[in-house]
């Protein structure tokens, strides 16, 4: 492919990395500068097994999403399993982080709504019974009907 | 320039602890020295690949074969995760893979002075194991409590590899050592040749201003003499205990300082290898590389190109 | 099979043999790759697939170990130049990706025909480690055939040079299809079916090749036949180096 062709399909949509980079990006070659175009980011997500969330784990450069769950495969699952491999082009990607106003913070206080903001067990005291916490709960449903 | 009060703050907040990630605000000087280190690093690692390779090739039983190649394999995934950290860092820059490439073959990114060596014998290939990896574990570990925090994840990552890596060389230079005499005067051979390259690996004596900047931003947290102290104190009573001589009659602990007391290796030579690539093997790797990268150039833009076929074709 | 006679033993290990080096060279040749693909991330995936290709050999030498070969490490390290049924395909050093995309295309597909083929057969050691290599070599049919499409559809030059890969790997077929000293061997295990693999590999690589707008080259006739121990020089240089460490002490722990 040419530079030429290459700036051209840089206007796509979905081909904006590699035109910023390939346009400021030049390899001097019997004098002229050639733009070079980059292969696309993927950013990949490892679920490790059906209970767990996936997890970002990094990045590939692939050239199509087929070709980016094979690397990202070969990239960060060579000694173990995976549930599942989720790759997503790292431009589609938006950060809470570059915009504060919609990053999650520490504010006022929440503790009304956490399970530690609350303390009934002295209360229940008085009433002679035992005051439950999610894990008991947890625990029980997990034992055989009527034991 | 940068706003001076900006800046402070930012200091403050990496005094504080906090963390930076790669689409936060930081000062140039900060993403300058970031990709300084990890474009470095990860060079580093892509280049030393070459050494053990040639070994995959030639090693003696099926399992060190895997083996070994798994090692190798590790170095360039090693590689393309740091690359792709440096390559998100320079995007300001309009630079990715391709430029960063690039310098290293055109000689504006430096790599490891042990990767300019001759790697002669398969004793090689288990010394670079051995104390090669058990360096960079060394400066590594320090590395995971880096002020950068993908830098600090990715490392994590690349240090549990590293001690499989580490218990691999080790198992190659202890059935050496417990091997022939032939087997013997081979690893004796390759730690003779290896042990000056790791006194310089950790740097100089005294530390640049750019690695003194890096202690300041917290990207790293102990001086090169600090790190090169843990590796003699590791490497030393180890090899002394497979009944092997290391290179240096100066060599001495300091009873009351605990200090190690060495010969300074060959600074000056080390140096201009790094920065000449005037090793022995330097031009040699720097080829492989180039044939690699610029070699296979076409086998990228077809693949570029043919993504798009396949997105315009909705497959 | 219910008993198993010293000759069904000798002939399934005539079967397996040519199976096992062939994995081993691809192994070797493709660990010539290391640092040396298109970008980083086929690097990991080359070397992945040459472990493969190591480890499934390996797993056959372990049968065939069972079946009163030596062991895996000695049929590797202590066996002559003509002692290995390798085919000429697996056996040509590195030479340029497209050149390895159509050779490893033509290999694994027909490997994995010829796998599937073997999974008739029945001896319970073999088809354990069919069922571990058959899962491995899904993916590596699937690699190259991922990239074989991208070469055919990366653009005219790129096109140009799989064509006259893919030509230059036809010529080195012929081996490929050979049974050799196994050919008899085949019907004492009911698995006639693996000599006329030829046909069934034609149609399918034919199909793909149809399918992405290539050529169907001209499958020269073989001018040797690695399956009777034939490899030129070529091959015992490439023996030479892969054993040169251990000649050193062949009898000692490495
Ligand atoms: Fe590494
Ligand atoms: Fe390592």
């Amino acid at each position: 492919m040419t530079a030429k062709e290459g700036r051209k399909e840089g206007r796509k949509e979905g081909r904006k990395e590699g035109r910023k980079e390939g346009r400021k990006e030049g390899r001097k070659e019997g004098g002229s500068v050639m733009a070079i175009e980059e292969t696309p980011v993927y950013e990949v997500f490892v679920q490790a097994d059906a209970l767990s969330f996936p997890t970002h784990v990094g990045s590939v450069r692939a050239s199509s999403p087929e070709f980016a769950l094979q690397m990202a495969r070969e990239a960060f699952c060579r000694r173990e399993a995976a549930h599942d491999v989720w790759v997503a082009r790292a431009d589609a990607i938006t950060k809470a982080r570059s915009d504060s106003a919609t990053l999650p913070r520490q504010g006022t206080d929440k503790r009304y709504r956490l399970p530690g903001g609350y303390d009934n067990a002295p209360h229940w005291k008085r009433f002679k019974a035992m005051a439950m916490t999610i894990e008991e709960v947890a625990a029980d449903m997990r034992t055989k009907p009527g034991r | 320039m940068d706003d001076v009060q900006r800046v402070n703050d930012f200091k403050a907040r990496i005094g504080a602890g906090e963390k930076i990630e790669s689409t936060d605000w930081m000062p140039k000087e900060y993403r300058d020295l970031l990709i300084k280190q990890i474009h470095m690093h990860g060079i580093s690692e892509i280049m030393g690949a070459y050494p053990e390779k040639e070994w995959v090739g030639k090693a003696p039983t099926i399992r060190r074969k895997l083996a070994l190649n798994a090692k190798v394999q590790d170095e360039i995934g090693h590689g393309q995760m740091l690359l792709r950290l440096a390559e998100d860092l320079s995007r300001p820059y309009g630079r990715g893979r391709e430029a960063l490439m690039d310098d290293v073959l055109e000689g504006r990114v430096k790599f490891h002075n042990v990767f300019h060596l001759e790697a002669p014998t398969w004793a090689d290939a288990g010394v670079i194991g051995f104390m090669v990896d058990g360096g960079a574990i060394i400066t590594q570990a320090m590395l995971l409590d880096s002020s950068y925090a993908p830098y600090a994840r990715m490392l994590k990552r690349i240090v549990a590899e590293e001690s499989f890596h580490m218990q691999h060389g080790e198992s190659v230079v202890l059935a050496l050592a417990e091997g022939s005499e032939a087997q013997r005067a081979m690893l004796q051979g390759a730690i003779t040749r290896w042990w000056p390259a790791m006194m310089y690996f950790f740097g100089p004596r005294m530390m640049g201003p750019s690695s003194q900047k890096m202690m300041d931003y917290k990207i790293r947290t102990m001086t090169n003499e600090q790190l090169r102290q843990k590796f003699i104190n590791r490497y030393v009573p180890r090899i002394q205990a497979l009944g092997m001589a290391i290179p240096d009659p100066a060599l001495y602990q300091d009873a009351a300082t605990r200090t190690w007391h060495y010969t300074d290796p060959d600074w000056e030579w080390f140096t201009a290898v790094v920065h000449h690539n005037s090793g022995p093997m330097s031009q040699a790797r720097l080829s492989l590389r180039r044939e690699a990268h610029r070699g296979q150039q076409w086998v990228r833009e077809a693949a570029i190109e043919a993504g798009r076929v396949l997105q315009e074709r909705g497959a | 099979m219910e008993t198993v006679t010293p000759a069904h033993r000798e002939a399934l290990a005539d079967i397996l043999l040519p199976i096992a080096d062939d994995a081993w060279i691809a192994g070797q040749r493709g660990s010539e790759w290391l640092g040396m693909a298109p970008d980083l991330e086929e690097d990991l995936a080359l070397s992945s697939i040459s472990q493969d290709a190591l480890g499934h050999a390996q797993l056959l030498y372990d049968v065939l170990a069972e079946l009163g070969n030596r062991e895996a490490d000695e049929q590797v390290y202590a066996r002559p130049a003509s002692g290995w049924r390798h085919c000429r395909l697996v056996q040509t050093p590195r030479q340029d990706w497209a050149d390895f995309v159509a050779r490893r295309y033509c290999y694994e597909t027909f490997d994995d025909l010829r796998l599937h083929a073997l999974a008739g057969a029945g001896h319970a050691p073999l088809q354990s480690a069919l069922a571990k290599i058959l899962q491995e070599k899904l993916y590596h049919v699937r690699h190259f055939d991922t990239w074989l499409q991208t070469l055919a559809w990366g653009g005219t030059q790129s096109r140009a040079r799989l064509q006259e890969a893919m030509a230059g790997v036809f010529s080195e077929l012929g081996d490929l299809f050979s049974w050799g000293q196994g050919a008899s061997a085949l019907a004492m295990w009911n698995l006639t079916a693996l000599s006329s693999l030829r046909p069934l590999w034609e149609s399918r690589v034919r199909a793909r090749l149809e399918q992405l707008g290539l050529e169907w080259p001209r499958v020269a006739a073989k001018k040797s036949d690695g399956r009777l121990g034939e490899h030129g020089p070529e091959f015992s240089d490439l023996l030479a180096e892969m054993t040169s460490v251990r000649a050193m002490e062949p009898a000692g722990e490495w």
